[in-house]
């Protein structure tokens, strides 16, 4: 009997030894994860121990970090190389997880932390050439030693931190998924650059297209995708003449066919609502005599935020802004002299080649109508808990092979290998150092040229009075219509053929009106000598800035705060009287009826409490989806044309053939398909009053901040008071929006406010992981504390110094 | 667990209270310094792990849940250890 009640102790001890300290699933291994000295527990805290740090390695002097009322940290170092070596022992400090998560999604590592489901998904990344572009750039970073030694200085911060961590103090996530941070590396900043690229570059509709051309024919594509919609407010304004800039010289359009082929199975685009607005006035239009800028970028809402607001400073420069965890220096910001900031330029700098193969063996591939030899890259992929994976992905001179037989269903000798100035190999580090020091217009111009992707809109303004936009990006030098489809791998006039030199990026200084915008619209008007073409084309919000500033003589910062929080719904004005007019009240029944009256007496104005803006957001997407359902059935991926389009198409081709609905007997023309997407719309509207109850703008938008970690419940804000959308200035809309809101008049030191929905700490278990969130949803603003020096204590809640090792 | 296991084989209990002692010990030891942590923080953390984990947003219950865990694994290594002093005593004579 005793040794039965041996083996049975024995076998149960070793059954809970092994059930709490092994992770199920999705479930942490609980004895860990509940544990009061290593598990969660620890991780209760708002502020981590901020004790005087007297070891931090490699400083050469002590750093004062003096931590706001925010939890911001205002940095003060003696030089360059401890500045940037404090922002990533500060960084890694509250933001450990992010820094370290988001680069291993960019390098297609998902599936080592949490197996099998993230394949398909690390495959992606790696044949999309993420890593490949972050070893170009890493070359090109290497080529300044002065930023390889800051870049270096930075990752010893980090690294000086994780290895300071015992499995008690990790971060919350790494509890969770059981898992523990690695060292960061050069290599790892590239990568976080790319991520942001591929965010913001990443996007092309060449296939889709392709798809559309194949189906449709050319007259269609045009009618449907044209070049420049009958109104432009460009980003440069139209009265910029460009004869400064002489001798301009583009290749023509080649002979011969493009290749027309139906691919499917794509890669998720990056989404299409990335962008941001940014504003500037100059002094003659500002209230004091200032130039005043404004930026806010527009992203994914997640926590923990992407941005991390700091302050740098040394003797030679301080700076105030946002910074991106993994990178060193500021993004968005400003300092006593010039203030910047950035929009994304939606440049298509991504095409696609058809490659013939010789053979199976995918070792050669046609070119100018000769075999060249492939190379071949074997990524490998690392599941948690199974056996290593082993992608082959083939290489040509354009690029990688990202779609070919091993990951589509292509034929095995036809391969789709992807052009993207993200593989160029940019130095966007170093550019963003140097506009932290830059003092004038002249060192701004400078900065930039290093820039090569993603192409950005970067406004500017300075104490000098000055303000500019410049359209930068190292942009090829396309003949008309290279890159809107599928490009021919044999045909070398296919290739890309060089760049727009640097110079003849549109840009404009000081223009006559007085100010400059730019929110992802046009970049030029047709009088520019480059072709150019974009993934997308803004229509309503960049309208709406430039009206307003047309509007009147002066400008104050509140003007700048209404401005960011403008719900105007240009996109509905303009077609919703069309629709109303058009509709066949008869056909109503009672309850459509009354929706009807409340949307016809909506003011076009998506305020939280506006049941007519969600009436309108349901007909919109009703009609949106009964005009396109000829593409939406297609088999093959097929793009959607834009907005603007496809109501300046409803209102002038009423009767075109894409009205009709496939499903129908009928055939249909614009009128019948307004009354049966109302129709359609006030469905809706019921089934979500039956379900929800109030059907206000802002309880059926029910805008959240969601954790990286597929929006967890339990560390994401829902439900968020805030109105807007997208295509409307304050472009708020479910789970996307403006993730940094920056205003600065560069007055005398310079006055700036600036909010972000998220919080300083990364911890879920700090008060400060999300208290700036609120704030941002009622469209408030903190003041920014902008220290001059280190004289006064106004406004610090406590300083940390971080001393030399002894 | 390795200390309960120890202990369970070094102090000698009867029956239930080889589990039952060490249970208490390492679940009363795990709340109150699971609780003290928590509230100084006013259990920001607490209240999210209990919306995360299935306990419907209960910071108390999560507190007993870690005392629970913890017990168990105190418990049944006190038992375990138990049964090895028992098994080595009788051998002895």
């Amino acid at each position: 009997m005793k040794q039965f009640k041996f083996i049975l102790s024995l076998l149960f001890s070793v059954a809970i030894f092994y059930g709490l300290n092994t992770k199920f699933g999705s479930i942490p291994p609980i004895g860990k994860f509940l544990n009061p000295y290593t598990g969660i527990w620890q991780n209760e805290r708002s502020t981590e121990d901020f004790k005087d740090l007297s070891q931090l390695d490699g400083l050469t002097s002590p750093v004062n970090v003096h931590y706001d009322e925010a939890l911001i940290p205002h940095v003060f170092a003696q030089n360059d190389l401890d500045l940037y070596r404090a922002q990533g022992y500060i960084t890694a400090q509250h933001r450990l997880w992010q820094l370290e998560f988001q680069t291993r999604a960019s390098a297609g590592r998902l599936s080592e932390v949490v197996g099998s489901d993230a394949i398909r998904f690390d495959r992606g990344q790696r044949r999309k050439g993420m890593v490949f572009g972050a070893e170009n750039a890493l070359e090109k970073m290497k080529e300044i030693p002065e930023l390889v030694k800051n870049l270096e200085a930075y990752r010893d911060g980090i690294n000086s931190y994780i290895s300071s961590l015992s499995p008690a103090d990790y971060p919350l996530e790494y509890k969770l998924l059981d898992y523990s941070p690695e060292p960061w590396t050069l290599k790892k900043t590239a990568l976080l650059l790319m991520y942001m690229t591929d965010m913001l570059a990443g996007g092309d509709s060449d296939l889709e297209y392709t798809n559309f051309l194949k189906k449709y024919g050319k007259e269609r594509f045009d009618l449907f995708f044209p070049d420049f919609y009958d109104v432009n407010d460009p980003v440069i304004p139209s009265e910029r003449d460009w004869s400064d800039f002489g001798e301009v010289s583009s290749p023509d359009i080649p002979g011969g066919d493009s290749p027309i082929a139906y691919v499917s199975g794509l890669l998720p685009k990056p989404h299409p609502d990335n962008g941001s607005n940014n504003w500037a006035v100059g002094p003659e239009k500002s209230y004091s005599g200032n130039a005043i800028l404004a930026n806010d970028p527009h992203l994914g809402l997640n926590l923990p935020s992407i941005w991390y607001a700091m302050q740098l400073a040394t003797p030679e420069k301080n700076t105030f802004g946002v910074t991106l965890p993994g990178a060193a220096g500021i993004v968005i910001g400003f300092n006593n002299d010039i203030s910047w900031g950035v929009t994304n330029a939606t440049r298509d700098v991504k095409d696609w080649y058809k490659i013939q193969f010789k053979d199976k063996s995918r070792n050669e591939y046609l070119h100018n109508d000769q075999w060249k030899a492939t190379t071949k890259k074997i990524e490998e992929i690392g599941i948690r808990g199974e056996k290593t994976f082993y992608d082959t992905v083939v290489y040509t001179h354009h690029g990688p092979v990202t779609y070919d037989a091993s990951f589509t269903d292509n034929e095995e000798l036809v391969g789709y290998a992807m052009k993207w100035a993200g593989h160029l190999g940019g130095n966007n580090q170093q550019t963003l150092l140097e506009l932290n020091k830059a003092k004038n217009y002249e060192e701004y111009e400078a900065a930039l040229t290093h820039f090569v992707a993603p192409a950005q809109n970067f406004i500017f303004s300075s104490a000098d009075g000055d303000i500019a936009l410049w359209i930068q990006g190292k942009f090829p030098n396309k003949w008309e219509g290279q890159g809107k489809f599928l490009l021919d791998g044999n045909n070398p006039a296919h290739d890309w053929q060089g760049f727009i030199p640097q110079e003849h990026n549109a840009h404009v200084k000081n223009p006559e009106r007085g100010f400059v915008s730019s929110a992802n619209q046009h970049p030029t008007d047709e009088s520019y000598p480059y072709y150019v073409f974009n993934d997308g084309y803004e229509a309503y919000r960049n309208r709406v800035i430039n009206d307003f500033f047309r509007s009147k003589e002066k400008f104050d910062i509140q003007d700048f705060k209404d401005l960011h929080n403008n719900n105007y719904n240009l996109k509905a004005a303009e077609l919703l009287p069309h629709m109303i007019q058009n509709l066949d009240i008869a056909q109503l029944n009672p309850e459509e009826e009354m929706l009807l009256g409340e949307v016809g007496a909506w003011d076009y104005y998506n305020e939280i409490d506006k049941k007519g803006a969600t009436i309108w957001e349901r007909w919109w997407i009703q009609i949106r989806n009964m005009v396109w359902d000829e593409l939406a059935k297609d088999e093959n991926d097929m793009p959607y044309p834009f907005a603007y389009q496809t109501i300046y198409l409803l209102k002038n081709n009423p009767n075109d053939k894409f009205m009709d609905i496939l499903e129908t007997p009928e055939i249909e023309t614009a009128s019948d398909l307004f009354l049966l997407s109302f129709k359609k719309a006030a469905a809706d509207i019921k089934s979500w009053k039956d379900r929800n109850g109030d059907y206000a703008w802002g309880e059926y938008k029910s805008t959240y901040v969601g954790h990286l970690l597929q929006a967890l419940p339990a560390l994401s804000r829902f439900n968020l008071p805030i109105g807007g959308n997208s295509g409307i200035v304050n472009a708020t809309s479910q789970n996307h929006g403006p993730s940094w809101r920056m205003i600065v008049e560069m007055s005398d030191p310079p006055k700036a406010f600036g909010i972000y929905p998220g919080g300083q700490s990364g911890n879920p278990g700090s008060k400060y992981y999300d208290d700036f969130i609120d704030k941002w949803a009622a469209g408030e603003y903190l003041e920014i504390l902008f220290m001059q020096d280190e004289s006064s204590k106004d406004g610090i809640m406590f300083t940390q110094t971080l001393t030399p090792k002894q | 667990m390795l200390a309960a296991f120890l202990s369970g084989a070094i102090v000698r209990l009867r029956k239930a209270s080889a589990f039952v002692v060490p249970f208490l010990a390492i679940a009363v030891f795990w709340i109150v310094y699971a609780w003290l942590l928590s509230s100084a923080n006013d259990f920001i953390l607490a209240e999210k792990i209990a919306v995360l984990l299935p306990l419907g947003g209960n910071a108390v219950l999560l507190i007993l849940v870690t005392g629970i865990v913890g017990g168990l694994a105190a418990g049944i290594a006190g038992l375990f250890g138990n049964q090895c002093r028992a098994l080595f005593s009788q051998s002895d004579q």
